[in-house]
């Protein structure tokens, strides 16, 4: 007789890429083998044979971005974009989407935001911050380890006081609060940080390194806009440097509060791919690994 | 014209004498015809049962050519509503065997019905507990464990 625990691997993902991710909870309770494939599985019956990348704003509204592998196996295209307007977020107007760990932050109108649950389809609005939203804001998401108690931390530049701010808002008493830190003189922030396991990395250049918050990176690097974080499972750091026609990408082996190692992933050399006598100068924007499978989309501008 | 007809042997040996065309649906059963032409095919690893579930689902999805094009044999709105039927009517450990029995003789349709069921059947369960006692799960985790993935999967929202 047939049971679940003796169906093939590849039965028990297909069943599992059914299930709505309103069950994902129960789901990862049942047993050691379905919490681990969920955390490689795409929930939810339309994703199915899809990869999730992430989210993008096209004309003021939410779509999320899906990449296809079929064409691995097939001929023709590689990769199958596709992009699909989430109807459940019927917000217009948002001016730019902040990811991780499946909530999903959508500012609009400057001063107004909202997060989405991607997992259980709530939306709940987030008060205004200290100060209205400027374009080069960052926010990322992040939760104390021992009451999953989440939180929002915003990090902005305000030209005219040539100052940096940080603040965070908390969901428990729904409030924001400006963080009183003096952060580097010459900290240089330029893409959103990534959240793992509560934590929240973003790639910085310092003239003091060494602070208190300070990992360094497995290689040396010149400017942070060559420098591209991106999370594997929910388990690891990986991050992505591109300079001309060289790409490398370096997976964590460990990571933890202050030990952080790396190996190296991938070693790409794009002048072949180019087939042009120039450099690639377009800039990577995100990334995403299959690891079993050796491989690497990236995203660029 | 007499319709060709083909013999599948169950585990038990008990034989099924099918239309080609039904069988067909099952692309090894296709292959298997092909190479092997009037002989009767051995299925071991099917009991009867399944077997005549199999070939009940394959008699309904049979597209039959006749000769104005492709025509099913039912409207694609009713064959829905008969696939709904049918996997709801099997109980879960044959519905189990029915989904193995797809794979094994890769007719995607079936396969696509029977794992939308089981899938559905998780999501209809309350917890975990439940999905454990209907699948028949062992719960491997400590009661630590499943605390720390139950905060794991907490959300502010």
């Amino acid at each position: 007789m047939t049971t679940m625990s003796n169906l093939p691997e590849e039965l028990v993902r297909e069943i599992l890429s059914r299930v709505p991710l309103t069950s994902l909870r129960k789901l990862r309770c049942t047993c050691r083998t379905w919490n681990a494939l969920s955390k490689t599985q795409v929930f939810g019956k339309e994703a199915a044979r899809n990869q999730f990348l992430g989210f993008t704003v096209i004309n003021g509204r939410v779509c999320s971005l899906r990449l296809g592998f079929q064409g691995i196996h097939n001929e023709g295209d590689l990769v199958h974009k596709s992009t699909n307007k989430i109807s459940k977020l019927d917000h217009t107007n948002i001016e730019k989407v902040f990811h991780s760990d499946g909530l999903l932050l959508c500012v609009r109108n400057r001063s107004n935001f909202v997060v989405w649950n991607q997992y259980l389809g709530q939306t709940r609005c987030i008060p205004p911050a200290s100060s209205d939203f400027r374009f080069y804001d960052m926010f990322c998401f992040g939760y104390d380890k021992n009451n999953r108690n989440h939180k929002i931390l915003r990090f902005c530049y305000d030209n005219d006081e040539s100052l940096f701010c940080f603040e965070w808002f908390d969901f428990k008493t729904s409030s924001w609060r400006v963080l009183d830190i003096e952060p580097d003189v010459d900290l240089d922030v330029y893409r959103s940080g990534v959240s793992l396991k509560g934590n929240t990395y973003f790639v910085a250049q310092s003239n003091r390194p060494g602070e208190r918050f300070w990992r360094p990176l497995p290689f040396h690097y010149d400017a942070v806009e060559h420098v591209v974080l991106s999370c594997v499972r929910e388990e690891k750091l990986a991050v992505l440097y591109q300079i001309e026609n060289t790409m490398e990408i370096w997976i964590t082996t460990k990571i933890e509060y202050d030990d952080v190692s790396w190996s190296k992933f991938l070693d790409v050399e794009m002048t072949p791919l180019n087939g042009f006598d120039y450099d690639f100068d377009t800039e990577t924007e995100s990334f995403f690994i299959e690891e079993d499978k050796k491989f690497a989309v990236v995203w660029c501008n | 014209m007499s319709k060709k007809m083909i013999v599948l042997k169950s585990s038990e040996g008990v034989s099924f004498v099918v239309e080609e065309a039904v069988a067909r649906q099952s692309k090894i059963i296709s292959f298997l015809v092909e190479e092997f032409p009037d002989r009767e095919l051995p299925l071991t690893n099917m009991t009867s049962e399944i077997l005549r579930k199999t070939i009940e689902y394959c008699k309904k999805h049979v597209v039959e050519d006749d000769g104005g094009g492709d025509s099913s044999s039912s409207s694609s709105g009713d064959l829905k509503e008969w696939d709904v039927k049918f996997v709801a009517e099997i109980d879960q450990p044959r519905l189990m065997d029915l989904l193995m029995a797809a794979n094994y003789l890769d007719i995607p349709s079936l396969l696509d019905v029977t794992c939308q069921k089981v899938a559905d059947t998780i999501a209809a369960c309350n917890d975990e507990k439940e999905i454990r006692a209907t699948f028949n799960i062992e719960n491997d985790f400590t009661e630590e464990e499943v605390e720390a993935i139950r905060m794991e999967n907490q959300y502010p929202i």
